[in-house]
Protein backbone atom coordinates (compact mmCIF):
# COMPACT_ATOMS: atom_id res chain seq x y z
CA UNK A 1 0.00 0.00 0.00
CA UNK A 2 2.73 2.46 1.37
CA UNK A 3 4.54 1.50 -2.21
CA UNK A 4 1.54 2.05 -4.81
CA UNK A 5 0.87 5.58 -2.79
CA UNK A 6 4.75 6.95 -4.28
CA UNK A 7 4.06 5.61 -7.75
CA UNK A 8 2.20 8.90 -8.65
CA UNK A 9 4.72 10.42 -7.02
CA UNK A 10 7.07 9.42 -8.81
CA UNK A 11 5.52 9.07 -12.15
CA UNK A 12 4.93 13.02 -11.53
CA UNK A 13 9.10 14.03 -10.83
CA UNK A 14 9.68 11.30 -13.79
CA UNK A 15 7.55 13.88 -16.04
CA UNK A 16 8.56 16.72 -14.69
CA UNK A 17 12.26 15.99 -15.95
CA UNK A 18 11.13 14.87 -19.55
CA UNK A 19 9.24 17.84 -19.81
CA UNK A 20 11.94 20.19 -18.76
CA UNK A 21 14.11 18.37 -21.09
CA UNK A 22 12.11 19.01 -24.23
CA UNK A 23 11.23 22.50 -23.27
CA UNK A 24 14.81 23.49 -23.07
CA UNK A 25 15.57 22.14 -26.45
CA UNK A 26 12.58 23.52 -28.10
CA UNK A 27 13.13 26.74 -26.75
CA UNK A 28 16.62 26.47 -28.32
CA UNK A 29 15.45 25.81 -31.73
CA UNK A 30 13.06 28.91 -31.09
CA UNK A 31 16.07 31.49 -30.33
CA UNK A 32 18.01 29.52 -33.52
CA UNK A 33 14.90 30.44 -35.84
CA UNK A 34 14.62 33.77 -34.58
CA UNK A 35 18.15 34.35 -35.31
CA UNK A 36 17.49 32.72 -38.77
CA UNK A 37 15.07 34.73 -39.35
CA UNK A 38 16.61 37.98 -38.34
CA UNK A 39 19.73 37.29 -40.99
CA UNK A 40 17.33 36.50 -43.44
CA UNK A 41 16.04 39.90 -43.09
CA UNK A 42 19.26 41.58 -42.87
CA UNK A 43 20.27 39.64 -46.33
CA UNK A 44 16.80 41.43 -47.62
CA UNK A 45 17.32 44.99 -46.59
CA UNK A 46 21.19 44.60 -47.27
CA UNK A 47 20.76 43.47 -51.05
CA UNK A 48 18.04 46.44 -51.33
CA UNK A 49 20.05 49.06 -49.86
CA UNK A 50 23.07 48.19 -51.88
CA UNK A 51 20.72 48.27 -55.09
CA UNK A 52 19.90 51.53 -54.14
CA UNK A 53 23.34 52.69 -53.55
CA UNK A 54 24.85 51.05 -56.84
CA UNK A 55 21.53 52.43 -59.07
CA UNK A 56 22.47 56.03 -57.48
CA UNK A 57 26.16 55.72 -58.48
CA UNK A 58 25.50 54.55 -61.83
CA UNK A 59 23.01 57.65 -62.62
CA UNK A 60 25.76 60.07 -60.50
CA UNK A 61 28.36 58.31 -63.31
CA UNK A 62 30.46 57.86 -59.83
CA UNK A 63 30.43 61.50 -58.55
CA UNK A 64 30.92 60.71 -55.31
CA UNK A 65 29.90 63.88 -53.79
CA UNK A 66 26.57 64.00 -55.06
CA UNK A 67 25.83 60.33 -54.49
CA UNK A 68 26.61 60.84 -50.60
CA UNK A 69 24.00 63.92 -50.87
CA UNK A 70 21.46 61.59 -52.27
CA UNK A 71 21.85 58.62 -50.25
CA UNK A 72 22.65 60.85 -47.08
CA UNK A 73 26.08 59.34 -46.64
CA UNK A 74 29.36 61.17 -46.29
CA UNK A 75 32.55 61.41 -48.14
CA UNK A 76 35.39 59.55 -47.41
CA UNK A 77 38.76 59.64 -49.45
CA UNK A 78 37.40 58.11 -52.54
CA UNK A 79 34.65 56.26 -51.24
CA UNK A 80 31.19 56.82 -50.00
CA UNK A 81 29.95 55.54 -46.78
CA UNK A 82 26.62 55.56 -45.40
CA UNK A 83 25.68 54.35 -41.96
CA UNK A 84 22.21 52.46 -40.75
CA UNK A 85 20.58 51.41 -37.39
CA UNK A 86 19.02 48.30 -36.69
CA UNK A 87 15.81 49.30 -38.54
CA UNK A 88 17.84 50.27 -41.55
CA UNK A 89 17.47 54.12 -41.16
CA UNK A 90 20.43 56.38 -42.47
CA UNK A 91 22.11 57.55 -39.18
CA UNK A 92 25.48 58.76 -38.17
CA UNK A 93 28.63 56.77 -37.62
CA UNK A 94 28.18 56.65 -33.52
CA UNK A 95 24.73 54.90 -33.86
CA UNK A 96 25.28 52.72 -36.90
CA UNK A 97 24.69 48.85 -37.32
CA UNK A 98 24.71 48.58 -39.98
CA UNK A 99 27.06 50.38 -42.64
CA UNK A 100 27.80 50.65 -46.83
CA UNK A 101 31.05 51.39 -48.33
CA UNK A 102 30.82 52.49 -51.89
CA UNK A 103 34.64 52.42 -53.36
CA UNK A 104 35.58 54.11 -56.68
CA UNK A 105 37.88 52.52 -59.12
CA UNK A 106 38.30 54.53 -62.08
CA UNK A 107 39.89 53.63 -65.71
CA UNK A 108 40.01 55.55 -69.12
CA UNK A 109 36.26 54.71 -70.00
CA UNK A 110 34.67 52.50 -67.55
CA UNK A 111 34.23 53.20 -64.08
CA UNK A 112 33.85 50.58 -61.04
CA UNK A 113 32.46 51.45 -57.57
CA UNK A 114 32.34 48.17 -55.06
CA UNK A 115 29.21 48.46 -52.84
CA UNK A 116 30.32 46.41 -49.82
CA UNK A 117 27.52 46.22 -46.81
CA UNK A 118 28.74 45.38 -43.29
CA UNK A 119 26.91 44.66 -39.95
CA UNK A 120 29.37 45.42 -37.84
CA UNK A 121 32.96 44.07 -39.29
CA UNK A 122 31.21 41.33 -41.10
CA UNK A 123 30.61 41.70 -44.57
CA UNK A 124 27.29 40.61 -45.25
CA UNK A 125 26.37 41.14 -48.92
CA UNK A 126 29.07 42.90 -52.35
CA UNK A 127 28.20 43.59 -55.83
CA UNK A 128 29.83 45.90 -58.29
CA UNK A 129 28.82 48.38 -60.48
CA UNK A 130 30.12 50.03 -63.46
CA UNK A 131 29.70 53.21 -65.41
CA UNK A 132 30.98 54.86 -68.32
CA UNK A 133 33.14 57.55 -67.07
CA UNK A 134 32.96 60.86 -69.34
CA UNK A 135 35.17 60.72 -72.80
CA UNK A 136 38.03 63.04 -73.13
CA UNK A 137 35.81 64.49 -76.37
CA UNK A 138 32.84 65.17 -73.87
CA UNK A 139 30.98 61.72 -75.12
CA UNK B 1 -20.41 -6.00 6.50
CA UNK B 2 -19.51 -5.60 2.40
CA UNK B 3 -17.15 -3.49 1.44
CA UNK B 4 -18.05 -1.27 -0.85
CA UNK B 5 -15.97 -1.51 -4.17
CA UNK B 6 -15.85 2.15 -5.45
CA UNK B 7 -14.71 3.02 -8.99
CA UNK B 8 -11.60 4.58 -8.62
CA UNK B 9 -10.21 7.66 -11.08
CA UNK B 10 -6.77 6.40 -12.24
CA UNK B 11 -3.77 7.95 -10.53
CA UNK B 12 -0.92 6.63 -12.82
CA UNK B 13 -1.07 7.69 -16.45
CA UNK B 14 -3.16 10.98 -16.50
CA UNK B 15 0.45 13.19 -15.93
CA UNK B 16 1.85 11.12 -18.78
CA UNK B 17 -0.83 12.17 -20.89
CA UNK B 18 -0.92 15.13 -20.45
CA UNK B 19 3.01 15.65 -20.30
CA UNK B 20 3.25 14.69 -24.10
CA UNK B 21 1.10 15.78 -25.64
CA UNK B 22 2.33 19.32 -24.28
CA UNK B 23 6.04 17.78 -25.48
CA UNK B 24 4.25 16.96 -29.13
CA UNK B 25 2.89 20.28 -29.11
CA UNK B 26 6.04 22.03 -28.31
CA UNK B 27 8.17 19.87 -30.44
CA UNK B 28 5.10 20.98 -33.72
CA UNK B 29 5.84 24.17 -33.20
CA UNK B 30 9.54 24.29 -33.11
CA UNK B 31 9.74 22.49 -36.22
CA UNK B 32 7.32 24.31 -37.67
CA UNK B 33 9.32 27.77 -36.94
CA UNK B 34 12.79 26.58 -37.78
CA UNK B 35 11.06 25.27 -41.00
CA UNK B 36 9.56 28.59 -41.79
CA UNK B 37 12.83 30.76 -41.01
CA UNK B 38 14.94 27.90 -43.14
CA UNK B 39 12.76 28.25 -45.85
CA UNK B 40 12.90 33.00 -45.27
CA UNK B 41 16.89 31.73 -45.49
CA UNK B 42 16.39 30.58 -48.72
CA UNK B 43 14.30 33.01 -50.33
CA UNK B 44 16.66 35.92 -49.37
CA UNK B 45 19.58 34.09 -50.95
CA UNK B 46 17.89 33.48 -53.87
CA UNK B 47 17.11 37.03 -53.62
CA UNK B 48 20.92 37.88 -53.42
CA UNK B 49 22.04 36.12 -56.00
CA UNK B 50 19.92 36.72 -59.26
CA UNK B 51 20.59 40.45 -57.93
CA UNK B 52 24.60 39.77 -57.88
CA UNK B 53 23.76 38.03 -61.36
CA UNK B 54 22.04 40.78 -62.55
CA UNK B 55 24.50 43.06 -61.59
CA UNK B 56 27.80 40.78 -62.74
CA UNK B 57 26.03 40.92 -66.58
CA UNK B 58 25.04 44.42 -65.95
CA UNK B 59 29.38 45.40 -65.71
CA UNK B 60 30.35 43.02 -68.12
CA UNK B 61 27.79 45.17 -70.62
CA UNK B 62 29.45 48.28 -69.32
CA UNK B 63 33.01 47.05 -70.04
CA UNK B 64 32.37 45.69 -73.46
CA UNK B 65 30.66 49.84 -73.93
CA UNK B 66 34.04 50.90 -72.61
CA UNK B 67 35.46 48.74 -75.18
CA UNK B 68 33.74 50.18 -78.28
CA UNK B 69 33.87 54.05 -77.21
CA UNK B 70 37.56 53.17 -77.39
CA UNK B 71 37.37 52.09 -80.67
CA UNK B 72 37.34 47.88 -80.59
CA UNK B 73 34.74 45.78 -82.13
CA UNK B 74 35.01 43.11 -79.01
CA UNK B 75 33.79 39.53 -79.67
CA UNK B 76 30.23 39.20 -80.09
CA UNK B 77 28.85 42.27 -80.70
CA UNK B 78 27.75 42.78 -84.15
CA UNK B 79 27.81 46.17 -85.91
CA UNK B 80 24.63 47.27 -88.18
CA UNK B 81 24.82 49.77 -89.81
CA UNK B 82 25.82 52.31 -87.14
CA UNK B 83 24.33 50.29 -84.00
CA UNK B 84 26.37 47.81 -82.23
CA UNK B 85 24.12 45.24 -80.49
CA UNK B 86 25.44 42.44 -77.94
CA UNK B 87 23.85 40.43 -75.16
CA UNK B 88 25.11 39.23 -71.80
CA UNK B 89 23.64 36.24 -69.70
CA UNK B 90 22.84 37.31 -66.42
CA UNK B 91 21.12 33.44 -65.45
CA UNK B 92 19.88 30.68 -67.19
CA UNK B 93 16.62 31.84 -67.92
CA UNK B 94 17.54 35.86 -68.33
CA UNK B 95 19.47 37.65 -70.50
CA UNK B 96 21.10 41.53 -70.82
CA UNK B 97 20.30 42.85 -74.33
CA UNK B 98 21.96 45.64 -75.40
CA UNK B 99 22.25 48.25 -78.72
CA UNK B 100 24.22 51.40 -79.01
CA UNK B 101 23.66 53.67 -81.67
CA UNK B 102 27.29 55.62 -82.46
CA UNK B 103 26.62 58.97 -84.71
CA UNK B 104 29.17 61.49 -84.96
CA UNK B 105 31.08 60.07 -82.19
CA UNK B 106 28.23 60.06 -79.68
CA UNK B 107 26.89 57.30 -78.28
CA UNK B 108 23.76 56.95 -77.53
CA UNK B 109 22.42 53.72 -75.45
CA UNK B 110 18.97 52.61 -77.52
CA UNK B 111 18.27 49.72 -75.29
CA UNK B 112 19.74 48.42 -71.93
CA UNK B 113 17.07 45.19 -71.29
CA UNK B 114 17.15 42.51 -69.11
CA UNK B 115 14.70 40.31 -70.90
CA UNK B 116 13.30 36.04 -70.27
CA UNK B 117 14.19 33.99 -73.27
CA UNK B 118 13.31 30.35 -73.71
CA UNK B 119 16.35 27.67 -72.57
Amino acid sequence: MKNKAFLPLIELIIMIGIFAAAAAVCLSVFIKADKVSQNAEDLDRAVESAENAAEIIKYTCGDLEAAAELLSGRTRSGSVIICFDADWNPTDAEGAVFRIDAINYEGEYLGKTDVLVYSGDSLIYELTVGWQKEARDGN
Amino acid sequence: METKKRAQMPTIGGTSLLVIFAVLCLTTFAVLSIATAEADARGARVSAEAVSSFYAADLEAEEIFSRIRAGELPEGVTLSGNIYSYTCKISETQTLFVEIEAKDGIFTVLRWQAASHNT
